[in-house]
Order: structure tokens, then sequence, then C-alpha cells
């Protein structure tokens, strides 16, 4: 029996076995390179084929071709909040060192978020019940006036009982503005309302929102005035930043009405979040 | 004294400027972090090394351009820096991309003498050779003196290629000769570098067919991204993109762009690729017509320029103030302000640094000092007819450097800007101005109540391209009116013979007519696009800093413009009108088809008195002569008298006269 010769080596392969073991590796996270790489390729062939499994969007790890750790930990957040101790092994083909990093450049653009609860990370999705960084900053606020509120009683022994006005405690609590704001609350200050609105407008990149569209759903519950002194309050306090309007021919005589002037009458048409922590 | 306050208009190039870096760090970090991953991935190899984006967005007056100048300062050789701002009315394909970025490579280093260019090949060469690569200009010159410069350089070549398939070998190894050629081949390198056309001496020179082929473009660019990538990466900003916006006409030219930085996003690795525009302009009219797989690749980093606080602003008032010697300053800080109108602009909320910088102008200059608060109020109509002449005549300024570049480098101002040139100034006009798309023949078709004119612009450096555009143009003029264009200082030199035959079949054309771009109409043609693309990206200000409406400055230019005889659009929409000013007879480049037809004219006049000294000279020559000793005399009158020389002047070309014999 004549001995079997080895088939060729080639340095092309089907376009059709990419798209396949794409698929594969997005169903399963991620996949051996091995087992991806069809037999017969020369070394040329074999880089070629992971090359085009990148163009593809996929990531090569040492040896494992995946979907990209921050897709995987983005996609599993959109099904709900989830611990960050032990998500790793729930990720396919991701280490705990990627995770980390994956965590820290999504949470730099506010893409994710890290949400302490019970002394634990847990990572979630924007979803509007986290507090965002006004509000962490009047809680803080809240925080450090109950501390001193406390610290006043100053019980000691050789001094009479002491207590506090209710009121006081109460303009304390009135500080922590986070979880009482909501637009229907006609009882919130017409800068949290804004502020909340603003909020809503704004892109989660950048932070920016068009003034008019902010104040316009709050102006059922106050002025064009209350308004634009709102949002001047807002910027002197470092809240927000306002910005001049920059566009050609966008802003109408309406919507130039809801902004508030700047330096010698600049319409003051966008507004920036400004990020507190 | 106060010059340092008339400075509101950052220049992307300059090399003296005043920064508070604390302004905006964000945003050059983020920039720079992407700038300096690159060395490391183009060695890690091809599987590491990526193309990022990032968009800049920030009210006018806020610092994008600013920021560009900034990051040239902070990496010197170690990155190379291109800015390109989109044409009106055109599309950016990735031919005129690749001009764009070997044009700006071709800039010098911020406070080098070294070219960017050289500082990528430099960078690259010590990259692979393992020295340092903060000196590349010291590899450059060590290698200049090696004996065999070419087999080391095709080492190198074979280095990269082994660790990168897409590049392309000849394209690379040009780009490595560029710093060891001569200055002449370096116009040539640099002229096919950029995949423009190569006349038939450059080409010649360097051993090559013709120009880079459109199928050899994109890898052209991918070439020269991964190589710069080992040391000096390529950051290409694109400005000014409010200016793709087209009112009535469409998204066409956002897609464009959308399609072409995706190409380079996806196809290209190693460029940081920063996109700039006013904020409003991109929420409300780019952004939402983009698809959700363009917005993924442009929008993949949004960064918003912040304003500066308080305390940024008194950095910025005392940076500007610094440079001022103490002994003319005329107080402590805040001079120039007084203590209570410092306190007004220092919390005063919405003030960009140019808006700042323009308070402190006023203050400097005595003028009354107006709190923030106080509304603009109407500018008298003097000043502002004085801050927009001041403006304009400043991109005159700099359209006449941009030609004397293109002079210095002995080639013309490029196809698509001259085309871009003449749409904005035919809408100026009131003339319907397009481009033929698809296969169709011409370069921009204009419209006038009855007239119809078909435009091609005629400036290769090529006689075979130009032949090629002349018949399509002698095609064209069987069907209708046809203008054909070309600078006047890039004439078909004599020896293009080819170009003979569809001249004379063009003059034979009743429907054709010639026109002689000359540097006068072509500076303040480019200037004027340049001009209005300001305009809408709120860059042309008022004295107090407030941009003026595009609209104002659109009639503003529609005035400045009525009258000058730069204004070509209406003339060109007329041809056959002979009165017309600045037309042109066909010209003729050979010597047995010129025969200038006698004329009554100063027998003794300063260009026949030169030529008879000179025995032969060239028409330039005899012109900068004449105006050497009579500056009043336009090269115009030259000509004329040249051409009215009859038999006493022979021509050799449309270029090269001598003394044939008898008296004019």
């Amino acid at each position: 029996m004549p001995p079997r010769r080895a088939a060729p080596l080639s340095d092309t392969f089907d376009p059709a076995s990419v798209a396949e073991a794409e698929k594969r590796v997005r169903e399963l996270g991620a996949v051996p390179a091995s087992k991806l790489v069809p037999k017969g390729l020369t070394r040329t062939g074999q880089a070629a084929f992971l090359e085009a499994l990148a163009r593809a969007g996929l990531e090569r790890t040492g040896t494992r071709i995946r979907v990209p750790a921050d897709l995987q930990l983005v996609s599993r957040l959109a099904q709900g909040p989830a611990p960050m101790k032990g998500l790793a092994k729930r990720l396919a083909g991701v280490t705990e060192a990627e995770l980390k990093r994956a965590v820290t450049r999504l949470a730099a653009d506010a893409s994710i978020l890290v949400v302490m609860r019970d002394g634990k990370e847990w990572l979630t999705v924007p979803t509007g019940s986290e507090l965002a960084r006004a509000e962490l900053e009047s809680f803080r606020a809240l925080a450090r006036r109950i501390a001193a509120l406390d610290k006043s009683l100053g019980a000691g022994k050789k001094t009479p009982p002491r207590t506090l006005d209710r009121n006081d405690v109460l303009a304390a609590l009135e500080l922590f503005s986070g979880p009482a704001v909501t637009p229907s609350n006609s009882s919130a200050t017409p800068a949290v309302r804004i502020l909340e609105s603003l909020r809503r407008a704004a892109d989660p990149q950048t932070g920016l929102a068009r003034v008019p569209d902010a104040v316009r759903p709050v102006l059922s519950t106050m002025s064009h005035e209350e308004a634009r002194s709102a949002l001047l309050a807002l910027d002197s306090s470092g809240f927000i930043e306002l910005r001049p309007e920059s566009g050609i021919g966008l802003l109408t005589e309406d919507d130039a009405a809801l902004c508030p002037r700047g330096a010698r009458g600049v319409v003051l048409s966008f507004a920036r979040l400004i990020d507190r922590s | 004294m106060g010059a340092v306050f008339s400075l509101e208009h950052a220049d992307p190039w300059s090399v003296d400027f005043i920064d508070v870096p604390s302004i905006n760090a964000h945003a050059s970090d983020a920039i720079a972090s992407r700038i300096e991953e690159k060395p490391g991935q183009a060695h890690a190899g091809p599987d590491h090394l990526r193309s990022s984006s990032v968009l800049v967005l920030g009210p006018a007056g806020s610092g994008k351009t600013h920021l560009f100048a900034r990051l040239r300062k902070r990496f010197g050789p170690a990155a190379s820096f291109v800015l390109v701002r989109p044409e009106i009315g055109l599309s950016m394909a990735p031919r005129h991309m690749l001009a764009a970025i070997i044009d700006s490579l071709h800039r010098r280093c911020h406070g080098l003498e070294t070219r960017q260019i050289e500082a990528v090949v430099g960078s690259l060469l010590s990259a692979v050779h393992q020295t340092d690569r903060r000196y590349p200009m010291l590899r450059i010159e060590e290698l200049r003196n090696e004996a065999d410069l070419r087999a080391t350089l095709e080492e190198v070549i074979a280095a990269l290629e082994s660790r990168y398939d897409e590049l392309d070998a000849r394209y690379l190894e040009k780009l490595l000769l560029f710093p060891f050629a001569s200055p002449v081949d370096r116009r040539a390198l640099l002229a096919w570098l950029s995949g423009r056309e190569l006349d038939d001496t450059q080409l010649k020179r360097l051993g090559l067919a013709g120009a880079l082929a459109d199928s050899e473009v994109i890898p052209a660019l991918r070439t020269l991204a991964v190589a710069a990538a080992f040391g000096a990466p390529i950051v290409v900003a694109f400005d000014q993109l409010e200016n793709l916006v087209d009112g009535d006409d469409g998204n066409d030219r956002i897609h464009a762009h959308a399609r072409l930085v995706s190409e380079l996003f996806d196809s290209v690795r190693g460029l940081v690729i920063v996109q700039m525009a006013l904020d409003a302009e991109w929420h409300q009219r780019i952004s939402p017509v983009l698809s959700q797989s363009e917005r993924d690749r442009l929008e993949a980093r949004k960064l918003a320029l912040l304003l500066p606080g308080a305390d940024e602003r008194e950095a910025l008032l005392a940076a500007w103030t610094d440079v001022i010697p103490s002994s003319e300053r005329k107080g402590y800080f805040p001079w120039p302000f007084s203590e209570e109108g410092w306190l007004e602009w220092r919390g005063s909320p919405g003030v960009t640094p140019r808006m700042l910088m323009i308070a402190c102008r006023e203050a400097f200059e005595g003028k009354s000092e107006l709190p923030p608060a106080s509304p603009h109020g109407s500018l008298e109509h003097d000043t502002a007819e004085e801050r927009l002449e001041s403006q304009w005549a400043l991109h005159v300024d700099r359209a006449k450097a941009e030609l004397g570049d293109a002079a210095a480098q002995k080639r013309g101002i490029d196809r698509e800007r001259i085309v871009a040139a003449i749409l904005c100034s035919a809408h100026l006009a009131g003339i319907d101005a397009s481009v033929p798309q698809g296969r169709k023949p011409g370069d921009v078709r204009l419209r006038h109540g009855a007239h119809e004119t078909l435009v091609f612009v005629v400036q290769q450096p090529n006689a075979r391209s130009a032949v090629a555009s002349l018949n399509k143009a002698i095609s064209a003029a069987a069907a209708e009116n046809v203008v054909v264009l070309r600078e006047r200082r890039i004439p078909f030199p004599a020896t293009w013979k080819s170009v003979v035959q569809p001249l004379e079949e063009l003059r034979t054309q009743s429907r054709a007519s010639w026109f002689d771009l000359d540097d006068d109409h072509a500076a303040h043609l480019l200037a004027l696009h340049d001009f209005l693309s300001a305009a809408r990206s709120r860059d042309i200000t008022d004295s107090r800093g407030r941009p003026f409406e595009e609209s104002v400055v659109r009639d503003w230019a529609k005035k400045r413009a009525a009258a000058a005889r730069w204004m070509i659009a209406p003339e060109l929409v007329k041809p056959g009108d002979a009165k017309a000013p600045h037309r042109a007879v066909i010209p003729v480049v050979a010597a047995e088809v010129a025969a200038p037809t006698p004329n009554v004219l100063p027998s003794d006049g300063p260009a026949w008195r030169i030529l008879q000294e000179l025995r032969v000279a060239s028409v330039e020559r005899i012109v900068s002569e004449v105006r050497a000793t009579q500056p009043e005399v336009s090269r115009a009158a030259v000509m004329r008298e040249l051409r009215g020389a009859g038999q006493a002047i022979g021509w050799i070309g449309a270029a090269i006269v001598f003394v044939a014999g008898g008296t004019p």
C-alpha cells in the first residue's frame, strides 16, 4: 500500500468559514483559536483567517477568540445588575484583571455604573435608580450636616441633656434632593426640577443637554423667568455649565426665550452636567 | 504690546502661542493617550494595532483648534499632525485625504526644522534598528553616510512586510527614500506620495509609469499609517465639520464623511482620528442623520470641551499679561481690568476663552469697560465693516501663502480646491452650481437664467492627463458651452507636443473658450471659500467676540465681490462673451502654431528692450525684469507687447521668446 500523502497546504480559505467561525464564537462567547482555524492552511493562511475574525469585531487573547470583553459585560448587565465579585467567571474567556480594566473603561464614560450595596460592589447599566453625581453631593452634604447636628448634642456628664429642633432636622434632610426629585413632585424647587430634566435630556457621554429641551417639560410648574433664574443658579453653584449657542439658525425665538443670557447678552442654549465627584 | 490680545483665532500651526494646560486637559490627555499607545501596539503586531476615533465638541471659541496646536507642541516629532477641513460643496475622497495627509506631513514639527515626514521616516528607522527614536533626524544623518543605503532600506521594508501583510512595498520604499532625496526628487516624491499626478520628467526621475491608481490609494494610506505608528503616529484632525451641512442639498456630504472615517477606522491601522465640530451643529444636524453603524464609529468616544472656570479664567488672564513686559504694564492683576470689572467677568456664565480675550483687549485699549452683563447692542456699522474687512484680509493673506507653497513645489493648486472655490463663488453670485455626478464629464456645471456652462479645470501637470481632459472638453463643446480653466502660472510647457492637437481642435469649437486663472483670481477665490467656511464655523467675529451671523457675512462678501475682478463665476457662466475682461484666447504651445498677429504697439516697449539684451528668454523672466524697473506695468501689458511684436519676436511654445530679426 503506497504511503498516504499529506494534502498540500494553502494560503487561502473559504470566506464562509470565517462567518461560520464568527457565529460559533458569538454563540459561545469564546472558543480556542485552534478549534476555529480550518485545517490545511499555511501559517500565512492561518494569520489571515484570524485577521478576518478580528475585522469581524472579535478579540484574540493568547489562545482564544472571544466576543470583546466590554461587549460581553454590557450585554450581561443589560439583563440586570450583577455583583462584581465572581462576575468574570460568568463571562466567556475573560480574566479577573481584564474585567477590572473593562469596568474602569466603561465606568469612565458612564456606560456602566459601580453601585455600592451593603458594602459590596455591584455593576449595572444606568437605570435611573442610581444616585447621580449631584445627588451624591447632596447626600454627602446631608451626612455632614447630620453628623454636625449629632455632634452638637455633645452629651457629657456635666451638661444637661440636649435635643434638636425638628425644623433644623427637616431642613437638613432637605439637603438631600435625590429620591424625592421627580418632575411631578411640585414641592421640589425649580432648580432641582430643571436639573432632573437636564439629566434626562443629556447626552450620556458628554453630559450636554439642550436647554430648551430640558426647560419645556417643566414649564407647567414654573414661569420662564423662574426657569432662567434656576439655570443661572445651577451654573453658579457648580451643578451645570451653561454654554453659548453655537448653531447656525438652529435656535427659534421661542427656544431662545427659554434660555438665560450670558456675557454681552449671549444666549446660553446648552448646559453640561458637571461631574462633581 | 497688546498683540497678545488679538490672537482670538487660534492658528493650528502656530509655534508661539499661550497655553494654560489645565484647561481641557481631559481632552488633550484622552487624545494623547491614544497617540502614546500606538508605537507599543505597532511593535506588538497587527493584532494589536488599531485606529482610534475621538469626537471633540464645543461652542465657537472654546479651543478646538487650540487643542490641535497644544498637542503639536506636546508631541513635537513624536507624532505627526494632519489638519483637514471639508471643502464646501465637495465630498472628501480617499485620494483627497491622502493628499491632505502628505501636505500636512510636509510641514515642520513644532519648533523644529525637521519636517513631519522626515520624523515619520526617522522614527520608523530608529524603531526598526532599535535606536533612540526621540531623535529621528540622527538616524537619518547616520544612514545618509551609509554606503549601501538602498540595501538598508530594503531590509527595513522586508522587516515590516513580514509583519504587516497590508503594506504596499513600493509606496513604503518611496516614503523611506524621501529624506535622502535631492530637492528636485523630493518634489516629485511628494507629488507621487500624495496621489497627485506627476509630469513626465518627474516620472522619469522616479522610474515610475504614472501616478497612484485609484486602487492603490487605500493601500497607500494603510502603509503610511502603519509606518508612522512605530514612532510618530498620524493624528488626523477633521476640523470645522459643521461645514458638511449643505443647507437644502441633502445629507450626501455628511454620509460621505462618515463613510471615509469608517473606512479609515476599519481598514487603516494606527491612525488617531480626531473630529472637531460645533456642539449644537453636531447634535442637531449631523448626528441625527447618521446611521447606527456610522454613529458607532464616529461617536465611539465623544468629548465636550469645557469652558474655563473662575480659576482657569484667572490663569488665562495671568498667562496673557505675563508676556507683556512689566515696564509696559499699567497695573497689577487683574489689569487691564478693574477689580469690579474682573469680578464680573470671573463669575459670568458661558464665557469662552475667546470672549475673555476680547474683553481683555477692550479693557487694554481703554475702551469703556463694559460689564459682561450688559447687552451686546448693535455695533456701529463702520466697526462691523472694519472687522469683516480685516478678517477678509487675513484670509486673503493665508490663501496667498497657500499659493506660495504650491509655487515652491512647482505645482498648481489642487483641482478639488479650485472646484470648491468656484462652487462657493457661484452660490454667492446667485448662480446655480453643481458638480457633475458619476462618470459625466466636467468639473462644475453653472446655470444662470438661459445660460449654462460646463467648466473643466485642467490643472494636470502631466500631458497625457491634460490631453484626456481637453478631449472630454472638446466632446462636450459639440453640444454645449464649455470653459476650460487653468492657472496662468502653470502654462502648458513647450515640450507637451501632444497638447497641440487638442488645443487646435478646441479652438475650432465655437462653444469652447479658455480661462486663465491668475494668482489674484485664485487667491481671492480660495480666500472666499475659507472665509465663508469660517463664517459657518462661527469664527468670523465682531469686535466683542460675538460671531457674525452667517447671513451677515455672506451679504458682506456678496457686496465685496460684486465689483471685484476675481469674481469669475458670472463670467464663466456666459461663455462666448468675447468682451469679458479675463477671457483668454486658447493658448498655443508649439512654435509652428504660434503665430502672433502683428499689432500696432510701441516699437520701443520695455519688454522689447529687455529681450534685445537677453536675445532669448522665458516670458516669466521678461515679466519679472520689466516689473523690477517698472512695478506698475502689469503682466498682461507685457504679454500684449510681446504678442503684438509680430515677426520681430519668435516663439518657442507659449513660454519662451527670442529675437527673430526686424523691429516690432
